[in-house]
């Protein structure tokens, strides 16, 4: 007698009963788990559930960047500065380089002029004369220095208005007898771009500008405009707070006087620019 | 008086510095000095009992007008195309020169000048002007003078009428 088939038996019932009870008890999670997978394998299926979500997300994202993002996104650029400053460096040197280099050179500009001013009126033979005379004679030393000044003094020669690519004058005025002033407009607009085009490069081309040609005892201090540029012709020592005054002359008369020039430029409009020139820097002169 | 710019512009030894001096001072160098550049001079012209002064830039000469600055051209209200009747490669890239100057400048009279007539002969000159297909081509001489005048006060009507 063998007790074998019946235990077989029990047992193969027991599992279908448990298979049968596990389908009871878990049927719904099933059919919800097969819900999901056909969600999940099928890309359309989840894409209608999930775009509402991310959508949402941007939303929120671009609205709150700052607050969510701003510290991280500071933290980077701190560390991304930190570790290559070459990189902002380059992006804003080309917008930056130009102010920065001409406020830096007219900073330099006025700390020469300062020293040099200092050295030539301590070291200069009128400089220990006037020393000597106020150590002698007890002259105060601001009367030596204010009856020294006007030989250092910068002396307006000529101006002239020039059309900016034609090289035309537009107008004129001069202290003494004045050169070929037709001839110089000329020949002052070819050397300008001449010089312009020769030297510039491509990192500044269209930005650069020449501001100034020396000769001797001369400087010629090109403001430009527009349309236009004005050519002054000075003489002795130019400092530098003598030609911004000089240049914010120039900007209030051209804003006053020069209008657009006509499609002819004629005797008539030069010798009336020339005038209204003329009449403005005497008047300047006396005030 | 009305004054304007005009430029002398096209290859290297063409003639323009000795046209550039014919006009001006009414006379003429066998020596050819390359000009550096620029050179601006100037000379009164009647026209239409008019006085004109003709501001004149005498520019450095180059293969194609593209490689002269712009800056050059600018402002200008003449231009004076010149080329070398003896040099084929002086007019080889005329279409496309001239072209270049219309783009940049639309509105400004651009007279074409054959240069170096007293070289070559009129049927030289005929063959040349077929060939080209260039129209209202001045053909001069700056070592004769020959049309140097002419060429200066056709541009000035011109320029003053535009």
């Amino acid at each position: 007698m063998t007790l074998e088939p019946k235990i077989v038996s029990q047992a193969t019932n027991d599992d279908a009963q448990l298979k049968r009870l596990r389908e009871i008890l878990l049927s719904d999670d099933r059919q919800e788990f097969d819900a999901i997978r056909s969600i999940l394998d099928n890309k359309d299926n989840l894409k209608v559930k999930v775009d509402p979500i991310i959508e949402d997300q941007i939303e929120f994202i671009q609205e709150n960047f700052p607050d969510v993002f701003g510290k991280q996104v500071d933290k980077a650029i701190e560390q991304k500065i930190t570790n290559s400053p070459e990189l902002l460096l380059s992006i804003l040197s080309p917008v930056l380089g130009r102010l920065i280099r001409k406020a830096i050179a007219q900073q330099l500009q006025q700390l020469r002029e300062n020293i040099d001013e200092q050295i030539r009126k301590t070291f200069s033979r009128r400089g220990i004369i006037g020393r000597l005379k106020a150590l002698l004679f007890g002259i105060k030393d601001g009367d030596i220095i204010l009856s020294q000044s006007t030989e250092f003094e910068a002396e307006l020669k000529e101006i002239y208005i020039i059309q900016r690519y034609s090289g035309l004058l537009m107008g004129s005025y001069s202290t003494g007898h004045a050169m070929d002033r037709d001839m110089i407009g000329g020949m002052l607009t070819a050397i300008k771009s001449f010089a312009e085009d020769a030297i510039e490069d491509e990192e500044h081309q269209g930005n650069e500008e020449l501001e100034m040609i020396q000769y001797g005892v001369y400087k010629i201090y090109i403001q430009n405009f527009y349309n236009y540029y004005i050519a002054v012709v000075m003489m002795g020592e130019i400092t530098t707070s003598d030609r911004e005054e000089m240049a914010d002359k120039l900007i209030k008369f051209a804003e006053r006087e020069i209008k657009l020039a006509p499609k002819h430029l004629d005797s008539e409009y030069i010798n009336n620019l020339s005038a209204q020139l003329e009449e403005y820097f005497k008047k300047e002169k006396n005030d | 008086m009305i004054n304007k710019k005009v430029i002398l512009t096209g290859s290297f030894g063409v003639g323009k510095t000795s046209l550039f001096h014919q006009f001006i001072y009414s006379r003429f160098s066998d020596k050819y000095l390359t000009t550096i550049g620029v050179k601006v001079n100037r000379k009164v012209i009647k026209v239409n009992d008019q006085d004109l002064t003709i501001f004149l830039w005498d520019i450095a000469g180059e293969v194609s007008q593209d490689k002269v600055p712009v800056s050059y051209f600018l402002g200008a209200s003449g231009i004076i195309y010149v080329f070398d009747l003896t040099r084929p490669s002086t007019y080889r890239n005329i279409n496309e020169d001239l072209a270049y100057l219309n783009d940049l400048l639309p509105d400004v009279e651009v007279k074409v000048v054959g240069n170096k007539k007293d070289l070559v002969t009129q049927q030289q000159i005929d063959e040349l002007l077929a060939e080209i297909s260039v129209k209202d081509v001045v053909i001069t001489s700056a070592k004769t003078g020959e049309n140097v005048e002419e060429l200066f006060h056709m541009l000035g009507e011109a320029m003053i009428n535009e």
